[in-house]
């Protein structure tokens, strides 16, 4: 092999290693500014619970009085069950336990119920003041909101 | 290029490429402690809405006939009100029972030649969100704000 061929060959050689790191470099350069577009745009978990939960105490056990006038931001006792709540917040038959699950418990009037695929498993909890109707006034209350992410 | 000519320009390019990996290790370890410090600085903003929620029911709360809005407003020219307004907020306090919701100060307007007309109900030392307003029998401002001390995460 003369010194002209060697030259060549060393050539292919330098620029064949250096496509590949190049590209490795390219790739992973990629790769890293997509996951952190990912991670700055991403929605905090206590503030996608904190959104689902807006629902527990403005319109699921909504209030109803005598003249059918709806009150969105009280609690109805009557209406407080888990087949509302599950109506009010339905998952996935399969891979309900892998989004939000949550548990409400009224700390005053003392009752509790939790969505179909709530397995005790509390991530955290949010307390919100409320406004509670027994069936013959109204009253404040605590409704504290448990809530489990992801099994 | 001669095989000492090559040997020196694949350390150059080495050289090159860690000297690049190490730029962007440093720049993304910047970008990902300040995406991390994004998700820190998110949570005491999503409580400051809680906190305003908490308020608003507050003022809804049912007492004496009235809410506590309206109580608010008829005590700043009556005593025994006053009196009413602080038993029951020290009563919420209680049933809520987190920090979210520790305290209730209410700012009445100055009057002429007198000093801030408040009360304050809760901690001292706990800093107020941002209140709402209430408009006095004579237009004036009532200012109400939620005492809410910051969880520790």
């Amino acid at each position: 092999m003369d010194q002209k061929a060697q030259f060549e060959l060393r050539k292919s050689i330098y620029w064949t290693i250096s496509i590949f790191v190049i590209t490795g470099v390219i790739i992973a350069s990629v790769g890293v500014f997509n996951s952190y577009k990912s991670s700055l745009v991403e929605i905090p978990p206590s503030l996608r619970a904190e959104m689902l939960s807006l629902r527990f105490f403005n319109s699921c056990f909504p209030y109803v009085d005598s003249l059918g006038k709806a009150h969105p931001e009280v609690i109805d006792l009557t209406q407080f069950t888990e087949k509302n709540l599950n109506a009010c917040y339905s998952t996935a038959a399969f891979y309900g336990i892998k989004t939000f699950n949550f548990r409400l418990q009224l700390l005053k009037s003392a009752r509790e119920i939790s969505t179909d695929k709530y397995y005790r498993t509390d991530q955290f909890q949010d307390k919100h003041l409320v406004l509670v109707y027994d069936g013959q006034s109204l009253q404040e209350d605590v409704l504290v909101v448990f809530v489990q992410e992801s099994i | 290029m001669n095989k000492k000519g090559f040997l020196d320009d694949m350390m150059d390019f080495l050289f090159l490429v860690v000297g690049a990996l190490l730029v962007f290790a440093l720049v993304f370890g910047v970008l990902g402690e300040i995406s991390s410090n994004r998700v820190e600085e998110t949570n005491p903003q999503v409580e400051r809405i809680t906190g305003k929620t908490n308020l608003l029911a507050y003022l809804r709360v049912p007492v004496e006939g009235t809410n506590m809005a309206d109580l608010i407003v008829l005590a700043e020219k009556n005593p025994e009100l006053r009196e009413k307004v602080v038993k029951k907020t020290e009563e919420i306090i209680f049933l809520f029972n987190d920090q979210a919701f520790s305290g209730i100060l209410i700012y009445y307007p100055i009057k002429e030649g007198s000093a801030q007309d408040v009360i304050s109900v809760g901690s001292e030392f706990i800093i107020p969100d941002p209140g709402v307003s209430l408009v006095s029998p004579e237009g004036k401002e009532i200012k109400v704000y939620v005492r809410r001390s910051v969880k520790k995460s």
